[in-house]
């Protein structure tokens, strides 16, 4: 376990007063805080780096210690057991190295794997023991979400990973394209025991061949043979709740546009509010006609004439 | 689509930020406020964004030019993330 230099990390020397360590401090956490650099692994250690630096040399007491046993702070407590002894037996007498002699090679302080260092929890205990340190959010993250339409049609479940976490949503039916929801606390987990951060989501609603959308209405072009455009009659018509059935007026022009109303897209959060389908009936001429077809659309259209 | 909205009073209250700071948000366009009856309100959904901007101004001393420069950088990076991400 390698030794801490608290100064060098927030760029201060030993001599730096408090102001000068929280005008550092302050000027690092801008820098490295979390939420100013998304997805950044290395910026969040620097930032707990910085956090850790400033919990020690901000509290009088950690910071005396600090200064006190420096480099030679895996032996701190053995020094302090020597200088009590000596002190009790009067002898004043110390060689060049106050820690020579001693082995504290067994000693292993009061700490687990938390968010602060190995050196800090040594030297220190663990820090859930009342820091005064600040409290951050974790990083926000941000995940976008391909639906076809068909999907974004009725409301189901979808389950995807985020960073490695498996997480389950209901995606209500009607959500729109570019539409963010947000998760709450599914983000990256907060920093000194801060709050995590949330999970936002967005919907890119993929755009379909056969039906276009806009707003809660859907829009459908529909092949529809010469005869029932010129005589009448009904077309099945394909929806994503089904199929459909609708009655064609006789002699429809090309190009009409048929609305079926509550049959479109359905309204978000809204249960059973739907918009409207609007089918625009293209016709389909008839093509390679027999000998006797032509004579008759010859027929017909001399009586036109 | 239904909304919540969260008298400010109260949000100020529990999270300890002063309602002038949440004014100057609002003026800078960085919130949404809505006014009835005398009382403001925010959007729950807004709410993360009132807490993430109380983040940076009381913990990094950011103030508000400094939030809404920080907060148009950081939805440029998103924008480019994303794009990165399609272009992979």
């Amino acid at each position: 376990m390698a030794f801490v230099d608290y100064y060098k990390v927030l760029g201060l020397d030993k001599g730096a007063s408090a102001d000068d360590i929280k005008k550092a401090y302050r000027k690092l956490a801008r820098k490295y805080h979390p939420d100013m650099n998304p997805n950044d692994e290395a910026a969040k250690q620097k930032f707990q780096e910085i956090n850790e630096a400033n919990e020690v040399l901000t509290d009088s007491e950690k910071r005396k210690k600090y200064d006190q046993y420096g480099e030679n702070w895996k032996h701190g407590e053995a020094y302090e057991q020597a200088s009590r002894q000596q002190r009790s037996q009067q002898s004043g007498q110390t060689t060049g190295n106050p820690f020579e002699g001693f082995d504290f090679d067994g000693y292993n302080g009061n700490y687990d794997a938390g968010e602060f260092s190995d050196f800090f929890e040594q030297m220190f205990g663990s820090r859930s023991g009342g820091g005064r340190q600040a409290k951050f959010r974790g990083n926000d993250y941000n995940s976008v979400l391909e639906l076809t339409l068909q999907q974004a049609y009725s409301t189901h479940q979808q389950t995807f990973t985020v960073n490695g976490k498996n997480i389950r949503i209901t995606i209500p039916a009607g959500v729109e394209n570019g539409q963010k929801i947000r998760l709450k606390g599914q983000g990256a987990e907060g920093i000194n025991g801060g709050p995590a951060g949330d999970l936002f989501i967005q919907f890119d609603i993929k755009t379909d061949p056969q039906v276009q959308r806009q707003g809660n209405d859907l829009h459908k072009t529909q092949e529809v043979d010469l005869y029932t455009m010129l005589l009448g009659g009904e077309l099945l018509v394909e929806t994503f709740a089904g199929k459909i059935k609708v009655k064609v007026k006789p002699e429809t022009q090309n190009g009409s546009r048929i609305r079926l109303k509550g049959r479109g897209f359905p309204v978000y959060k809204k249960e059973k509010e739907f918009g409207d389908l609007f089918i625009s009936l293209q016709v389909k001429l008839p093509t390679d006609l027999s000998t006797e077809e032509i004579a008759l659309f010859q027929q017909l259209a001399n009586k036109r004439k | 689509m239904e909304r919540t909205w969260i008298k400010i009073y109260d949000v100020c209250s529990s999270h300890q930020i002063e309602i002038q700071f949440v004014r100057e948000l609002s003026a800078s366009g960085l919130i949404e406020l809505i006014t009835e009856e005398e009382m403001e309100f925010i959007d729950e959904e807004q709410l993360y964004l009132l807490e993430q901007f109380a983040n940076w101004h009381y913990e990094l001393e950011l103030n508000i030019q400094g939030i809404e420069v920080a907060r148009h950088l950081l939805t440029k990076i998103e924008r480019l993330q994303r794009e990165l991400d399609l272009l992979k």
